[in-house]
């Protein structure tokens, strides 16, 4: 009764667990687990009619492999090179309705629900006329709590926060922009009594319950429901040890050594990674089903910093201008930092899926990297870049890149949302997400 | 809601425990050792998790604790097979396992945070001194009490403009676990870092942030009895008056809470371990076995390492208690008897208390268990606990989520009669009137569809056309002409209909539900809404129109859902009685194909509600409910023969007290069958 809760997950994972590993076999066979949007703001770096070049998307449509991307360092999909097996790059992709006084608002919300911008509420107060899809698949899996993780970093009380994530029209749901304090309510210690005498505590309980646990399965003469019942009160705590255990004690300090300071511009990527590594551990241990996490607020105004040079903010890189609005002073070399902003974001991205990958868990979700404009510099709607990696447990054929020509971004969502199982009542594909004036259906070109 | 209770069929057998319409229940059941035919009988879960209720009232009754602030938050749950208790999908996920979890967390800290509870408890560890009431102590920042190395108070706080600390003494009475908490927030610098501060413990940093906006940082602490200080440290000093930054801490106030005072006890750990047996096994509801008591011995002991608050047995307890709250012992009711067995008589007492009041085994049932005279003295439990208040409400509990009268909540009818009051009433009409009819009318289902009263206050009677003057809920004689029990009472009318109308089809769905139990196929996808109202025709012309015959809806509609709810168009939306519809005259009149009872017609209401009270149907029907309620689980082709039995006591005129009585004498109820 006095293991370490360290130790436990050595000794657990070759004794306690035992009699459920058979669970984890049939992996295969089952829905997508995992639904995440990573999201930058203002755009990617693909050209335009300004002169400026394509310097993100891979030259040609078709198979994607690791050896096809990295022959294109000048691509920033390139940093995505070693995942490419993994990836579905789908160009051609637009919103399917115009903004309403503010291209950075609208794009946020239509990014992830397809609908309506609101008619009432215009410029950066408008809202979304629909659910967005992490809230629709979250709810369709109560037993994981039936909400989505809804994280953000970026400042507050600027002209647009979060920006992505709706129950419903105009009910946007607010953000968690400390770590420290995600991790703590995904623990259950939201009453400042965290300590590892907690988990010390919690650990020698779990191995009493988990024990007894075992010896009820031993009943010969239990139904199949009673054992099922008994195995998933085994695997929700096995689930939560997982969440309390994953981190090491380093990674809890540096969340706990920044908390209440996740607002600041010289966290934001640092925190951007404390949030990916919780928004793994939730998925690794069936605490959630989708996740959000916006980086930099609507307009995002970051002044990142790039091999040690603080850039201009991002925003007004985005505009090439020193400038919030349409006229300013040209920055010299704009296009250039807008291109190293995008390869940041590649590359903490691949931060994530790094982690997904060391949970063995990176092709039974999806995990999208997506944006609320195509281009920055005139707030296009088109060519609106949704890169995602993951099969969803095999729905999705993946290593691809697809040109779909202006096809409305519902599509795409209506195809995640099939690789969770979730069908019609009459067990048809579900082909209506979003505002009901759009073209519905699926892209059967991405189903296996 | 209790109603003062007058046990008419209890009083009439004086008081003998002998009752009119089942005296031979127990010897009349056959049993599975008798009867190999018996060998079929439906399966019941071994595992069956406590409802909410079930797990807050063991909970109240192990720890004297009222712990419904915590189950009113636990994950939700839903109706499976009409009832809340389906022993055969409550389970524990990781929502509810946290919910779980944390509840046990907080309870186990209440236990040792409360001298009172404490000693309920734990009376086997009588303590010396000690007192109900925690530590608190609250110190100001700007005040004289608080002493900073720099800086100075500043309105109602305290500034440290520069590096150093602010301290205060607190004299801890006794040795505990506290919280040390603080409100502190910070001026910027021209780097956009918060200001740098520890939270210290006679010099020892706990914990270390960066803050700006107030806010509240805290720590736990086990701190001995004595003078400690606790001090606030600001370390990253920044002044850049020219660009007119000053980095600034700025401390509201200090404070350290908890230490509880258990006072001393007598006793050495040795002596309290006979608590953990006696403990253990009050919340598994059974004996353990030797190796259980060594085992939760061992927690016990481990709590001195585990709290290491000083105070190593209320450690031990602390740490039991919140261990046994998470068991799967004290979770689930776990019937562990072997197949073509009666139940071990451990296990059948708490199937029996919990099914039938959601409650543990109570004293008079333990101490019967403890000597061995359960099984001899079952019917008197049983007996005991149906008419026990818990038994009450468990029985209403049964008919609330038969009749759906949660839903009243939602009734919303533009009518000057009406507002959001009514449906408040129109749920505790229909709660004193099941009330009434089981416990003091001791009635009988046929009587549940035929009863010529109700218990209404004035506001209700009024609706009835009844003259009432009292807003008490009084029972009130009905017109017999036009109600007849449950189902023409105001609630019922009313949670089934539309807007400003009455809803023959959704009364007509619930008839053949709820009431007669005949599975309806579901209703087509998509389903075009009733046309408007046509001020020529009545409502039941316009629905006829739309679904009736020679329509698409013909199918389902026109043999049996429309004529049950045509039935009650003598009442509008709000229940009240009718003779015309939109000027023109009700017409209630149908026939109804019953499977076991042919072909039957009415003109009125109250005919078609004296034929179902007649029924086999219904009867059976509501036997099924019965029983399912009570086994917990829904029912199975296996179960025929004990349905029958229920069904043929309710046609004989049995009471409902009775079905319930003969139901947990079931073999069925009693017995592991074949596995």
């Amino acid at each position: 009764m006095k293991l370490s809760r360290r130790r436990f997950l050595q000794a657990g994972s070759a004794t306690l667990l035992l009699p459920f590993l058979e669970s984890d076999t049939r992996a295969n066979e089952e829905p997508a687990s995992f639904m995440f949007f990573f999201r930058q703001g203002n755009g990617v770096t693909q050209g335009d009619s300004n002169g400026e070049v394509n310097r993100f998307w891979p030259n040609e449509t078709g198979l994607l492999t690791p050896s096809i991307l990295a022959a294109q360092p000048d691509k920033v999909l390139s940093e995505l090179a070693p995942w490419a097996d993994h990836l579905i790059v789908p160009k051609g992709l637009s919103y399917g309705h115009s903004h309403n006084g503010c291209g950075h608002s609208g794009g946020g919300n239509q990014c992830l629900t397809a609908a309506r911008v609101s008619e009432d509420l215009s410029s950066n107060e408008s809202l979304a006329m629909g659910e967005s899809i992490d809230g629709y698949i979250a709810r369709h899996f109560p037993q994981r709590g039936g909400e989505p993780l809804t994280l953000y970093t970026g400042p507050r009380n600027g002209y647009l926060e979060e920006v992505l994530s709706y129950r419903g029209p105009k009910q946007l749901r607010p953000a968690e922009d400390d770590p420290w304090t995600a991790y703590q309510r995904m623990l259950g210690v939201t009453d400042g009594s965290y300590s590892e005498l907690v988990f010390e505590r919690r650990q020698s309980i779990n191995d009493i319950i988990l024990e007894q646990i075992n010896d009820l399965q031993r009943n010969p003469y239990l139904s199949t429901a009673d054992k099922q019942k008994l195995e998933l009160h085994f695997d929700s705590i096995r689930e939560f040890e997982l969440l309390a255990a994953s981190l090491s004690a380093d990674e809890e300090q540096a969340m706990a050594t920044l908390s209440g300071l996740g607002t600041l511009n010289d966290n934001r990527i640092t925190i951007a990674r404390m949030h990916l590594d919780l928004v793994a551990l939730a998925f690794s241990a069936n605490y959630a089903t989708a996740a959000t996490l916006q980086i930099g607020d609507g307009n995002d105004g970051t002044q990142y910093t790039i091999d040690g040079t603080k850039l201009p903010s991002f925003h007004w890189i985005s505009h090439r201008i020193s400038a919030d609005g349409s006229e300013g002073e040209a920055i010299v070399g704009a296009e250039d930092m807008h291109h190293s902003v995008d390869r940041l974001f590649a590359q903490t991205f691949g931060h994530f899926l790094n982690k997904l990958e060391a949970y063995g868990i990176l092709d039974k979700g999806i995990s999208v990297w997506c944006n609320d404009l195509g281009n920055g510099v005139s707030h296009s709607y088109n060519n609106v870049p949704f890169i995602s990696v993951g099969s969803g447990n095999g729905f999705l054929r993946t290593g691809q890149f697809v040109d779909f020509e202006g096809l409305t971004h519902n599509k795409l969502f209506n195809t995640y949302i099939n690789a969770f199982g979730i069908r019609t009542d009459d067990g048809e594909y579900i082909s209506d997400f979003g505002d009901s004036e759009l073209e519905g259906g699926v892209l059967e070109t991405l189903i296996s | 809601m209790m109603y003062p209770i007058v046990f008419t069929w209890f009083l009439s057998s004086g008081c003998s425990g002998e009752k009119p319409s089942n005296d031979n229940t127990t010897d009349t059941s056959p049993s599975v050792e008798d009867d190999p035919s018996l060998q079929n009988m439906g399966i019941n879960p071994r595992i069956h998790r406590l409802t909410h209720l079930q797990w807050n009232n063991s909970v109240a009754s192990l720890l004297n604790i009222d712990a419904s602030s915590f189950s009113d938050n636990f994950q939700q749950s839903t109706l499976s097979a009409g009832f809340e208790n389906n022993g055969e999908v409550l389970a524990v996920d990781t929502i509810l396992f946290q919910d779980y979890q944390r509840a046990a967390e907080r309870l186990g800290a209440q236990v040792v945070s409360d001298l009172n509870t404490y000693a309920y408890v734990v009376p086997e560890d009588p303590r010396e001194g000690g007192s109900t009431t925690a530590y608190t102590e609250r110190i100001e920042g700007e005040s004289e009490d608080a002493i900073g190395t720099t800086g100075a108070a500043s309105g109602n706080r305290y500034n440290l403009w520069s590096n150093g600390t602010l301290s205060v003494e607190f004299d801890i009475p006794h040795a505990g676990l506290y919280t040390l908490r603080t409100l502190v927030s910070g001026t910027p610098c021209d780097d956009d870092l918060g200001a740098a501060m520890e939270l210290r413990l006679d010099g020892e940093a706990l914990v270390a942030t960066e803050v700006l906006d107030p806010i509240e940082v805290s720590v736990e602490s086990n701190i001995s009895t004595g003078t400690h200080i606790v001090s606030i440290a600001f370390s990253n000093d920044c002044y850049e008056p020219d660009l007119g930054f000053d980095r600034n801490l700025l401390i509201d106030w200090i404070e350290v809470e908890g230490g509880v005072d258990l006072g001393t006890s007598t006793q050495s750990l040795t002596d309290v371990t006979p608590w953990v047996e006696r403990f253990v096994s009050e919340a598994f509801r059974r004996p353990l076995t030797s190796d259980e008591v060594a085992l939760w011995n061992e927690v016990f002991v481990d709590g001195a390492t585990l709290l290491a608050s000083g105070d190593d047995i209320a450690d031990g307890v602390r740490l039991v208690v919140t261990a046994v709250l998470q068991s799967p012992d004290f979770l689930y009711r776990i019937e562990r008897t072997e197949p073509n067995t009666i139940l071990d008589p451990f296990e059948l007492a708490s199937k029996l208390s919990f099914q039938v009041c959601n409650t543990p085994p109570d004293s008079d049932m333990v101490s019967d268990l403890d000597n061995g005279n359960f099984i001899d003295n079952y019917t008197e439990h049983a007996e005991r606990l149906l008419l026990s208040e818990c038994g009450q409400e468990n029985l209403l509990q049964l008919h609330k989520e038969l009749f759906h009268w949660d839903g009243y909540a939602n009734i919303d009818q533009p009518d000057d009669a009406w507002d959001t009051e009514l449906n408040t009433l129109f749920k505790e009409e229909i709660e004193q009137f099941i009330a009434w009819h089981i416990y003091t009318e001791n009635g009988t289902v046929k009587e549940l569809y035929t009863a010529d009263y109700t218990i209404a206050n004035d506001r209700l009677a009024a609706l009835y056309g009844v003259e009432s003057t009292t807003s008490e809920f009084t029972r009130i004689d009905l017109d017999p002409t036009e109600r007849s029990g449950i189902l023409t009472l105001l609630g019922p009318l009313a949670y089934k209909s539309d807007v400003g109308q009455s809803s023959p089809i959704h009364r007509g769905v619930f008839i053949n539900d709820i009431v007669l139990c005949k599975s309806l196929p579901a209703p087509p996808d998509v389903v075009p809404g009733l046309p408007v109202q046509d001020p020529t025709l009545t409502n039941r012309e316009r629905v006829e129109a739309h679904t009736g015959e020679g329509t698409c809806g013909e199918g389902c509609h026109s043999a049996l859902i429309n004529p049950p709810g045509f039935a009650f168009e003598q009442y509008d939306e709000l229940g009240r009685f009718r003779t015309e519809d939109n000027g023109l005259p009700v017409d209630a009149g149908d026939d109804y194909y019953f499977i076991l009872d042919g072909l039957q017609s009415w003109q009125t209401g109250v005919e078609f509600t004296q034929i179902l009270a007649e029924s086999q149907e219904a009867h059976q029907c509501y036997a099924e409910h019965v029983l399912s309620y009570f086994l917990g689980r829904p029912i199975q082709d296996d179960d025929e023969h004990f349905v029958e039995t229920l069904y043929q006591a309710s046609k004989d005129n049995t009471s409902i007290l009775d079905l319930v009585l003969l139901t947990v004498e079931l073999d069925s109820f009693r017995y592991r069958g074949a596995e």
